[in-house]
C-alpha cells in the first residue's frame, strides 16, 4: 500500500547513518522491495481458498479488460480533472491566506481559530452536507478537492512565511523596497519551500477528497468504478482504480518532493 | 552645516542601554571612522542613522530633516551581509538597481564594473551558499556601492576578508569616495584602517553606548603607502589603543578584525 506519509519534515532534513549506501545498493534494496511485496500477494492469492481473494496477475488482466472497454479511460479522466482544478483553487487560495496569516498579525488572530479547527477536523465528515448542498456533479467534487488541499498549504505557506528571516527584511527595508516588491523578492521565495512541503502533503489529501466524494456522489470516477465494481464482487476489477490513484500520488508527491530538494539545495547557506 | 547630525540619541533594548545620550556630527562629503569594544552600539547607531529603528530619545538629522525611516540616498553595508540565499551574487549586487525599477538585463550589465571592482569575476553565477564569507561580504559591499547612494554606512564591511584583499578594498573605496563625493561612516575594529582611511574617527565605549573621544587625522591625502611609519600615525594609533583598553575592562584587548 501507499507509505503514508508522517515526514513533516522540516529545513533542517533528517539525520543520517554513518555510512552512506551507495547509489546502486539503494536501488536494489528499493527494487527488492518491491519485487518482494509482489510476490508474496501472488503466492497468498494463490493458497487462498476464497475467490474473494486476488492475486496481483489478476489485477494486471483486469486492467487490460478495463483499458479495452474504455471505462477506466473515462473514469480515470473525470476524476483527475476534478482533482486538477480543485487543487488549483485550492492551492490558490490555501497560498494566499497562508501569505496574509503569516506576514499580519491581526490577520492570524482572526483566522486562526477556524483555521486550526477545521484542520483537525476529519473533513470527510463534512462532504454528505456538501452534496446535499452542491449536487452530484463535478461542482461537488471540485470543492470538496478544494478544501481539502486547502488547509495544508494555507498553514505551511503560514509558517513559511513567519519563518522568513527578519534581517532579510531589515535588508529590503534599507533598500526601500516598497511592500509588495519584498513579498516579491524576499518573503515568497524564503517561504517557497513551505509552500512546496504544503502542495506535497495536499496531494494525498486531494485524492481522498476525491474518491470520497465519488463514493458519495455514485455517478462517475474511479471512486466511483471501485464501488461499483465491489458491490458485484468484481474484486480484480475495483483493485484497479486503486492501483492507478496509488501511482498518481506517489508520482505527484515523488515530484514536488524533488522540486524541494532541490530547492533546499540552492540555500543551504541559511 | 552638517549632513548627519545624531543628538542625545538613546537606545534601549529591554535593560540594555545600547546607546545613551549619544553625540555625533559627520560633515558632507566627510569620511569619518567609529572604533568601539563589541557590544558598545555601533551598529545600534547605523541602524539609527539608516532609519531602520527608531531612537528611543534624541534625533538623528541628515541634510537638516529628522530621520524618520529609510532613505533613498543612504545605503548600509550590513556586518554580516545578508545576500539573498536564492539570487546569484550578479542577482544580489543587482538588488538595489532592480528595486529602483531597471530591467533585469540592464541591471546585469550596469552591476558589472562593480563586480569586477570587488574582484569578483567568474563568480557571478555562484549562489551564495557557493561563496566564501570574505566572498559574500564583497557582493553587499558591492551591492551598495551599486546605487551609488550619497551617504555609505558601514558596518565593519572588511570584516571578514584576508589582509590583501583588505588592503585593495580600502584602496577602491577612497577611489569612489574621492570620484562620488560620498559621506562615510565606516565601523571598524582596526585601528589602524581607521588612522589609513578617515578623516576622523570616533572612539565609543560600552554601557551606555556612547563617544568618548573623536580624533582628528591630520595626514593629507593621498596618503602615502608607508604612512605607519609616520611618528604622528604611531603616536595616535597608542592614543586610541589606550582609550580602546580603558573603556574595555572585561576583555584582555581590541576584538582582532
Ligand atoms: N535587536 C536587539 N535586541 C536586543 N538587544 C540588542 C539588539 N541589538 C543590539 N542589542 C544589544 O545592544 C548592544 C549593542 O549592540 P550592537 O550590535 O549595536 O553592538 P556593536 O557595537 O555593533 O557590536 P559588535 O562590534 O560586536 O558588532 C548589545 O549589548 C546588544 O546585545
Ligand atoms: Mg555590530
Amino acid at each position: 500500500m501507499v507509505g503514508v506519509a508522517t515526514d513533516e519534515r522540516s529545513a533542517t532534513g533528517g539525520r543520517r547513518a554513518v555510512r552512506l549506501p551507495s547509489r546502486v545498493e539503494e536501488r536494489l534494496w528499493w527494487a527488492s522491495g518491491l519485487v518482494l511485496v509482489v510476490v508474496v500477494w501472488q503466492v497468498y492469492a494463490m493458497l487462498s481458498t476464497s475467490s474473494l481473494i486476488v492475486g496481483p496477475w489478476e489485477v494486471v488482466e483486469a486492467t487490460g479488460d478495463l483499458i479495452a472497454s474504455g471505462e477506466l479511460w473515462e473514469y480515470a479522466q473525470s476524476s483527475a480533472l476534478s482533482f486538477a482544478i480543485g487543487m488549483l483553487i485550492g492551492s490558490v487560495s490555501g497560498l494566499v491566506i497562508g501569505l496574509l496569516v503569516g506576514r499580519f498579525r491581526l490577520v492570524e488572530i482572526t483566522l486562526d481559530p477556524y483555521i486550526s479547527a477545521l484542520y483537525a477536523t476529519p473533513l470527510v465528515a463534512i462532504i454528505p452536507v456538501l452534496i446535499v448542498l452542491l449536487g452530484f456533479g463535478p461542482l461537488s467534487k471540485i470543492v470538496i478537492v478544494s478544501i481539502f488541499v486547502f488547509f495544508p498549504v494555507a498553514i505551511n505557506t503560514a509558517a513559511g512565511v513567519k519563518e522568513v528571516p527578519r534581517d532579510l527584511l531589515e535588508l529590503a527595508d534599507s533598500f526601500c523596497s516598497r511592500e509588495m516588491l519584498t513579498w516579491r523578492d524576499v518573503v515568497v521565495p524564503s517561504a517557497l519551500p513551505f509552500i512546496v512541503t504544503g502542495l506535497r502533503l495536499s496531494v494525498g489529501r486531494g485524492l481522498i477528497g476525491v474518491v470520497v466524494a465519488e463514493f458519495e456522489t455514485a455517478v462517475t470516477g474511479l471512486g466511483y468504478l471501485i464501488l461499483s465494481k465491489s458491490r458485484r464482487f468484481l474484486m480484480a476489477e475495483s483493485l484497479v482504480p486503486v492501483v492507478v490513484l496509488m501511482i498518481a500520488g506517489f508520482v505527484l508527491y515523488s515530484l514536488l518532493k524533488r522540486v524541494e530538494d532541490g530547492m533546499l539545495e540552492r540555500r543551504r547557506g541559511l | 552645516m552638517a549632513q548627519i547630525r545624531a543628538e542625545n540619541v538613546e537606545k534601549h533594548f529591554g535593560h540594555v542601554q545600547a546607546l545613551g545620550r549619544l553625540h555625533l556630527e559627520v560633515e558632507t562629503n566627510e569620511f569619518v571612522s567609529v572604533l568601539g569594544p563589541s557590544g558598545c552600539g555601533k551598529t545600534t547607531l547605523l541602524r539609527i542613522v539608516a532609519g531602520l529603528v527608531p531612537p528611543d530619545g534624541g534625533t538623528v538629522y541628515v541634510d537638516g530633516e529628522p530621520v524618520t525611516g529609510p532613505r533613498p540616498n543612504t545605503t548600509l553595508v550590513f556586518q554580516h551581509f545578508r545576500l539573498l540565499p536564492w539570487r546569484t551574487a550578479e542577482d544580489n549586487v543587482a538588488y538595489g538597481l532592480r528595486l529602483r525599477g531597471m530591467a533585469k538585463r540592464q541591471a546585469r550589465e550596469e552591476v558589472r564594473p562593480y563586480i569586477e571592482m570587488v574582484g569578483l569575476e567568474g563568480f557571478e553565477k555562484s549562489y551564495p551558499y557557493q561563496l566564501s564569507g570574505g566572498m559574500q561580504q564583497r557582493v553587499g559591499l558591492a551591492r551598495a556601492l551599486a546605487i551609488d547612494p550619497e551617504i555609505l554606512l558601514m558596518d565593519e564591511p572588511f570584516g571578514a576578508l584576508d589582509a590583501q584583499t583588505r588592503e585593495v578594498m580600502q584602496e577602491e573605496l577612497l577611489r569612489i569616495w574621492n570620484a562620488t563625493h560620498k559621506t562615510v561612516v565606516f565601523v571598524t575594529h582596526s585601528i589602524d584602517e581607521a588612522l589609513v582611511l578617515s578623516d576622523k574617527v570616533v572612539v565609543m565605549a560600552a554601557r551606555p553606548g556612547r563617544i568618548i573621544e573623536t580624533i582628528e587625522v591630520p595626514f593629507p591625502r593621498p596618503r602615502p603607502t608607508n604612512l605607519r611609519a609616520d611618528p604622528v600615525f604611531a603616536q595616535l594609533r597608542t592614543r586610541m589603543w589606550e582609550l580602546l583598553r580603558t573603556t574595555e575592562p572585561e576583555e584582555t584587548g581590541v576584538a582582532g578584525g
